[in-house]
């Protein structure tokens, strides 16, 4: 299947989305988006569903306002300001809804499977089983900052797993605490080229009793650039490909076991030309997003998108439709050159994806904006080619652009000449205290950004939630920053 | 080469001359236009492989001091673990011998992130090999013969600019094995009484230096020297000392648990100790198939592999082997595969467990010192 033939998942024309018009385009707060909520027609509440082929429910509609999940104690949300067009309050209500529909997916009679540390290859295959839905227990890292609590840090530690071990520990405390997600009928966890924390913390999950397989993620594609290879033997990319693609083989195995199913290769083609359509979506989005200005679409947002990428945030087919719809208003944004902040504001890349959401809503504050993003999922919008037997095409999207494997000046290339193209005068690397990733890596990245964007280099560790401690320092570090970057462009 | 020779009995001594002339026949090696290949593994690659393709394999055992360790955060971020900050700090001191390349591979993310700062900042060649880290499956074990297939092939154009000859292998399997058995004759001694538990952890490293006929030549000397077995059992409550590799430098903790004369080192499941030399690898058929089983099936003394359940199932097999009463689990700071799973350990081992987490800085030996005590006279 093409994914250009996906009609029937284009955006919603609701009936009347047209009595609820985008204004210009504007962050406004938690109250604001309260009190303009109120006047969202509900026949288009009612239109917004997750799970549609539950049909209607009492449960699957998910258009709520920033101050619904306020209350529900992502607190937060008071301290951030939103896009106020209905594209982005449905994402927000898609993406902050996720908790609540893997429960709802096991009602309904659905196998959540929990995925760790692979972020978009293995989903593709989850979700081409019927009836299974995948999820990265590993995205609790945020859960602390949404919330303001050191609950999961707490209790994390309670299990012997302190600050010295980055904030993916919140993965290992949700599952301890089984108030977060319910007990998934398999974990897959990727080992090999991961987080060695995010590793530990897996092992520790396997050892709590759940359903468990384990997953290789390769170290490299072929010869690294300054590294010693012979020249009669440079690698053998075609090998590592078919080694990945057994990879998934064993996996889809595990998965064919657990739906009851047999594996189905077609299906599978089917589920990757829909994967396809969204990762074109979020490399769209992203593009008008990180080089149009006026800039159509907040940073927070723009983040939103991307980690739809790793697992369609539990429901790959409502996913394209909020994905279209964003892209539909950005497109339509940048058409009119309508959007937020200056049109001079200063364009940053940022790598590292920010634990605490405040940051990047801060750079936009303070003058800022994205031009580059390197979240470390580059791989979940890496192309796939469609015209390839599915299991090598996913094996081979995954080498195209993977942030996982090789080495930092490989992960770095992309999102340098990105940030060049659209104009960065500086970067900024939040980094997770204590993450094997971050300790070898910032200072190279730190080397590689200043010389290739001519510009300052902020590079900092995320302060943990609950107190203000260390995180005015980082603000303050922020704001200097900023400042810097604009007397640079004034001189 | 670091000093060996602190609180040495007879037998470091030994080592301690054999690394000697180990170090200037290296020179000489290197002088004469032979490739000095180091790695920061014992397991990644095997030995035998290096060897095998002309190059001469070089174990990085140096770092395990406050000195190399403040050196290495020149590289590396803080909260690098403390072997990896120790490890490149030497290397960058220039103190030691210096290799025409490194093989990185093995355990952690840390340790593969490391071959970008030593191919960038310290200009040396470097392969990395990945070492697959799910194990007990077929794709692990396909994948990792592969891997051997293709750093055989790089490492015979480097060291020699030839292609990989896979029949000098057998070759050297078979003398690796024999240096296995000479460790592990060593390790029984251990566990008799004959020979002392820090005293067999530094012969067992060096072996990753001396390489197999001089180990075997020098563990000979020892072994005809050791005295008989002691009537009575040894003195000292029996423990297992287990954690990540142990760098020269590095043996305070080791020290002070047999200083008093109320611990007893009597077994380890360390990479650098006599653990890994348990089992060898088939002398018939494919040398690299052997080896590939070896590494795929047995825990080689790390908990790295994925899932752990054969690393934590040689902790309790030696613990019963040795009649341990308690089990030292020594990491490092920042080490997350070992640092993350001490509390599940203490739980499933069922032996009392001291997890002590550290770096090489001396400022804390007056803290660790007081933790064994308390712990041994707990168990005694």
């Amino acid at each position: 299947m093409n994914p250009s033939d996906l009609t029937h998942l284009d955006v919603e024309r609701a009936p009347d989305r047209c009595a609820f018009p985008d204004p210009a385009p504007r962050k406004i707060g938690v109250e604001e988006w309260h009190a303009r909520f109120k006047r969202v027609p509900q026949a288009l509440i009612d239109t917004y569903r997750y799970f549609r082929d539950a049909g209607r429910t009492a449960w699957n509609a998910y258009l709520q306002p920033p101050s619904f999940f306020h209350i529900y104690g992502m607190r937060v949300l008071s301290r951030l300001a939103f896009d106020n067009g209905l594209a982005s309050l449905r994402l927000w209500g898609f993406v902050l809804n996720e908790g609540e529909r893997l429960y709802r997916a096991r009602q309904c009679g659905r196998k959540v499977v929990a995925l760790m540390g692979d972020y978009g290859s293995l989903a593709p295959l989850v979700c081409s089983f019927p009836g299974l839905v995948p999820f990265y227990p590993d995205f609790q890292y945020w859960t602390p900052f949404l919330g303001e609590s050191k609950v999961l840090l707490d209790t994390a530690e309670e299990a012997g797993v302190g600050e010295r071990c980055c904030f993916v520990r919140s993965a290992l405390a949700a599952f301890l605490r089984r108030a977060y997600f319910p007990d998934p009928a398999l974990v897959i966890a990727s080992t090999g080229a991961v987080c060695d924390d995010l590793d530990a913390v897996a092992q520790r999950v396997q050892a709590l009793g759940h359903p468990f397989a384990w997953f290789e993620l390769p170290w490299r594609k072929s010869a690294h650039p300054g590294y010693r290879f012979g020249p009669e033997c440079a690698g053998d990319p075609s090998r590592e490909e078919a080694l990945l693609a057994d990879g998934f083989r064993r996996a889809a195995g595990r998965l064919s076991a657990l739906a009851g199913v047999p594996f189905d290769e077609g299906r599978l083609s089917a589920t990757l030309a829909k994967v396809e359509r969204a990762r074109s979506l979020i490399r769209r989005i992203r593009t008008l997003a990180l080089s149009v200005s006026p800039r159509p679409l907040p940073a927070l947002e723009l983040m939103q998108v991307e980690f739809a990428g790793p697992h369609f945030y539990a429901d790959l087919d409502e996913c394209l439709s909020v994905l279209e719809d964003v892209k539909e208003t950005v497109e339509r944004r940048a058409a009119a050159g309508i959007g937020f902040g200056p049109p001079d504001a200063s364009p940053v890349a940022w790598a590292t994806p920010p634990a605490d959401p405040v940051l990047l809503h801060r750079l936009e504050e303070m003058g800022g904006r994205l031009a580059a993003t390197e979240f470390m999922i580059a791989q979940s919008r890496a192309p796939l080619d469609l015209s390839r037997p599915p299991l090598e095409a996913l094996a081979s999207s995954f080498f195209l652009e993977a942030s996982l494997i090789g080495n930092t000046e490989q992960r770095a290339r992309a999102f340098l000449d990105e940030a060049g193209a659209n104009g960065a005068r500086g970067a900024v690397i939040s980094g997770l205290f204590a993450s094997s990733h971050c300790v070898s890596e910032t200072r190279i990245l730190r080397d590689l950004m200043s010389k290739r964007l001519d510009g300052p280099v902020l590079a900092f560790d995320v302060p943990s939630p609950g107190g203000r401690g260390l995180r005015n320092p980082v603000k303050n570090r922020l704001a200097a920053y900023m400042e810097t970057l604009k007397r640079r462009r004034r001189t | 080469m670091r000093d060996e020779t602190k609180n040495a009995g007879e037998a470091t001594n030994r080592i301690r001359e054999a690394l000697e002339r180990r170090e200037e026949e290296l020179q000489t090696l290197q002088g004469e236009g032979r490739k000095i290949i180091a790695t920061l593994a014992a397991f990644a690659p095997p030995f035998e492989l290096i060897e095998a393709t002309g190059g001469v394999p070089l174990r990085l055992l140096e770092g395990g001091e406050a000195d190399f360790e403040t050196r290495g955060l020149r590289l590396l971020k803080n909260e690098a673990c403390s072997l990896l900050k120790g490890v490149l700090g030497a290397l960058s001191s220039g103190s030691g011998l210096r290799p025409d390349a490194v093989v990185v591979g093995g355990a952690c993310d840390q340790l593969r992130r490391a071959a970008e700062v030593i191919s960038r900042d310290l200009g040396l060649p470097v392969f990395e090999f990945s070492v697959p880290r799910a194990h007990g499956n077929q794709g692990a074990q396909e994948r990792l013969r592969h891997e051997m297939e293709w750093l055989g092939r790089e490492l015979a154009h480097f060291c020699r600019g030839a292609p990989f000859d896979p029949g000098a292998l057998g070759h050297r399997v078979r003398a690796w094995n024999r240096a296995r058995r000479a460790a592990r004759r060593l390790d029984e001694s251990r566990g008799a009484g004959r020979l002392a538990g820090r005293e067999a952890l530094a012969l067992a490293r060096s072996i990753w230096r001396l390489g197999p006929e001089a180990f075997l030549e020098a563990a000979g000397t020892i072994e005809a020297s050791l005295p008989p077995a002691p009537e009575v059992s040894p003195p000292g409550v029996p423990l297992l000392f287990t954690g990540p590799p142990v760098l020269w430098g590095d043996d305070t903790i080791a020290d002070f648990l047999e200083a008093s004369g109320r611990g007893r080192i009597a077994g380890d499941v360390l990479e650098t100790g006599t653990y890994p030399h348990l089992e060898e690898a088939d002398e018939n058929g494919d040398p690299l198939e052997a080896l590939a089983q070896r590494a795929n099936r047995f825990p080689l003394g790390c908990g790295f592999k994925r899932p752990d359940g054969a690393f934590v199932e040689a902790v309790r097999q030696e613990a019963r082997r040795w009649g341990a009463k308690g089990v030292v689990y020594k990491s490092l700071s920042f080490c997350a595969p070992w640092n993350h799973q001490a509390s599940r350990f203490k739980k499933i081992w069922g032996l009392p467990l001291l997890a002590l987490e550290g770096d090489y800085a001396a400022g804390q030996t007056t803290r660790l010192k007081t933790r064994i005590e308390a712990f041994l006279e707990a168990l005694s």
